[in-house]
């Protein structure tokens, strides 16, 4: 198998819009959209992610479209970038594929009291001390280790746990996506080996294209949005992505094993095998929602417990208290998640099962799931780039409710194969590169910085233009790195 | 981007987890720096990596199923550690398997030693693998990841089922798994 491009039809909707006709395959039971302009079309051509767009049409009981964010690009089972929502009245389904391997990978953002001259001067440094105390990389412990007994307790509770723990604030709670912890979470959906490789995990921040970057605000474009979070020209923030880790991992393969057999007592016909899935009201696929939201309810933790090492840290290098900086938590949110959700269908409420699989909610003003400190301006939407240019904040619009099921894309996306960055950079040092572009970058993998060079990636601000066009989120602000950790 | 390459039976030179420098190629049966193709490699076992957009796409051939699955180990592996001849095979555990088909085998095999990186943070370098229908025994060695020692890279989170497959071919068997990264 090699990467083939897209040869089926692409039909223009609106300007940041495009249609897959329903007609297109058999077994589509909905049309697919993709947002996107026309000058990205080529690109999205180019991979098997609109096919995947075609591939979750055909998924029982999908309603109004399959979706696709501009950040698009070929996943496994599901597109990255992708949305779908299926209706449980109408046998629809849940996929583990929908959510993916990283349950509730997603990014978080911390704002601070420091400027941009308190760190600049003193960046590498910073930088350095960072990459010390924050556990990343391949087979690095965390300095926290659970047992079962707490375990348990941070797959039910979430965040919350760790608050009784002395390791997150009400404030924290209030930031983060669903109160960091989602209802219906079961431990004992969650095998053993997915325990075993969840205890010491929790905390650390993995490898690939999770990091750890120092920002500052370098533009703001929404003067009230940008209040309601304390940013401002010249704020530094710290922004955060990783997942749940091992224990996340295990959990969607062990759901994958078991609904692929699910996906045949269920005379449901895939595409892909990677797409298996249950009816949401199935045993199987209430099961997997129990497994997916306690691993859901990890990954907050494993981030909540990432900022609360990065408040030490950063607290300790400035000879201050975490507190006294006003290292607050702007907002997290979850960019790999299967959720229970209303949405408006034909001028009727229903109770959907949205997949988001590299797309984050964007909620507008007033959505009772917003914290009451955003809910006149909309749900705040972060949005990473790569580590050269660019990352951006946004707030949720009302058009994501009609055309997205409120949501929206999740980063800049790839547009070069991992192998393809490795190739470009021979010869080459990408962490003298950035340094020159101002950006101080540390990895603990010798290809870690080249596999992740910004070239790798849209231009995030391309991406982002498309959503607000689109209507689905609003720009706030514009955030320039100044220094990065990566495992 | 199959290597049609000098010396290296295992040509990887442009992926995160291989330099092509692993040894053991025949050179007088080694044909794809005329080819380009793996043509007669009878007796031999090779693999490569191929184009995905976000992870990493794994392709093994070899001339019988307990080699195949054993070069998959290698390869995995090598996506894992840069410097995999430096690992020392000093501890060693048993794995046990069975699956509906070759293809879940596979899967599962390959998952199995990732759960053993994670939770025993063991790099794995030799694989001993026998197979009988769908029933997989292997003795792996390696040692526990040490970043003071070894060139440790890219952490693999699963081994995914898209375009997952294993073939007969001419000169033996091939498979092919996307690696999420």
């Amino acid at each position: 198998m090699s990467e083939k491009s897209f040869s089926g039809p692409l039909e223009p909707i609106t300007e940041t819009c495009w249609r897959i006709p329903a007609s297109y395959r058999s077994g589509m039971r909905v049309e697919g959209r993709i947002f996107a302009d026309e000058a990205m079309l080529d690109q999205i051509r180019s991979d098997q992610a609109p096919e995947q767009v075609a591939n979750v049409a055909t998924l029982p009981g999908i309603q109004v479209a399959s979706l696709a964010m501009p950040d698009i690009h070929w996943g496994y089972g599901f597109c990255i970038g992708g949305v779908a929502a299926t209706d449980p009245e109408e046998g629809g389904v849940i996929s583990p594929g929908g959510v993916g391997y990283d349950i509730n990978c997603g990014v978080r953002l911390v704002r601070t009291d420091l400027r941009s001259e308190d760190v600049q001067p003193r960046i590498a440094d910073l930088v350095g001390s960072l990459f010390k105390q924050v556990p990343a990389g391949v087979g690095t412990r965390g300095p926290y280790r659970f047992d079962r007994k707490e375990l348990r307790r941070i797959l039910t509770d979430g965040v919350r746990h760790l608050q009784s723990l002395g390791m997150a604030t009400e404030g924290d709670i209030d930031s983060t996506e669903a109160g960091g912890a989602l209802r219906g979470a079961d431990p004992d959906a969650v095998s053993d080996r997915a325990f075993e490789r969840g205890t010491d995990q929790c905390g650390t921040l993995g490898s690939g294209n999770h990091f750890l970057e120092i920002q500052v605000v370098e533009e703001i474009h929404d003067e009230q949005a940008a209040a309601a979070m304390h940013l401002d020209v010249g704020t530094i923030c710290v922004m955060i992505h990783s997942g749940s880790r091992g224990l996340g991992y295990q959990v969607c393969d062990d759901a994958l094993n078991a609904l692929r057999k699910a996906s045949s007592k269920y005379g449901i016909v895939l595409p892909d095998k990677q797409l298996s899935c249950a009816p949401v009201r199935s045993p199987e696929g209430q099961c997997y929602l129990a497994a997916m939201r306690a691993a859901a309810n990890y990954a907050w933790c494993n981030r909540q417990l990432l900022m609360w090492q990065t408040r030490e840290a950063i607290a300790a290098f400035f000879g201050n208290r975490w507190e006294s900086l006003k290292m607050n938590l702007v907002y997290d949110v979850a960019h790999n998640i299967a959720k229970m959700e209303d949405h408006v269908v034909n001028g009727q409420v229903k109770r959907l099962c949205v997949h988001r699989k590299g797309a984050t909610r964007a909620f507008p003003a007033g959505n009772s799931e917003i914290p009451d400190r955003y809910r006149k301006v909309g749900q705040p939407v972060i949005i990473p780039g790569d580590m050269g240019r660019a990352s951006w904040v946004l707030v949720g619009q009302p058009a994501s409710m009609e055309l997205s099921f409120g949501s929206c894309c999740h980063g800049a996306g790839r547009v070069m194969s991992r192998s393809a960055a490795i190739r470009q950079s021979v010869g080459r040092r990408i962490d003298r590169e950035l340094a020159q572009q101002g950006v101080i970058a540390r990895s603990r993998s010798r290809t870690g910085l080249a596999e992740e060079q910004p070239a790798a990636y849209k231009d995030v601000s391309r991406v982002v233009d498309i959503v607000h066009r689109a209507g689905l989120a609003r720009k706030v602000a514009k955030l320039k790195p100044l220094g990065v950790v990566k495992g | 981007m199959r290597g049609t390459g000098r010396g290296g039976r295992k040509r990887t030179p442009d992926h995160p987890g291989g330099d092509g420098r692993r040894s053991g190629i025949d050179p007088a049966t080694d044909t794809r720096e005329t080819t380009g193709l793996p043509t007669q490699r009878l007796g031999q076992a090779m693999y490569e990596f191929f184009e995905h957009t976000a992870d990493v796409g794994l392709r093994v051939e070899a001339p019988g199923l307990p080699q195949l699955f054993a070069e998959a180990g290698q390869a995995l592996f090598a996506v894992v550690v840069g410097d995999l001849e430096r690992v020392v095979p000093r501890c060693e555990r048993t794995i046990a398997l069975e699956a509906d088909g070759l293809e879940d085998l596979l899967h599962d095999w390959l998952t199995e030693l990732l759960v053993l990186l994670d939770v025993d943070r063991l790099v794995l370098c030799q694989f001993d693998v026998s197979l009988s229908g769908s029933r997989l025994s292997a003795v792996v060695r390696g040692e526990p990841a040490d970043p003071a020692r070894h060139d440790l890279r890219e952490e693999v989170k699963a081994v995914t089922y898209h375009g997952l497959g294993v073939e007969r071919i001419s000169s033996g068997w091939r498979a092919e798994v996307i690696l999420d990264v």
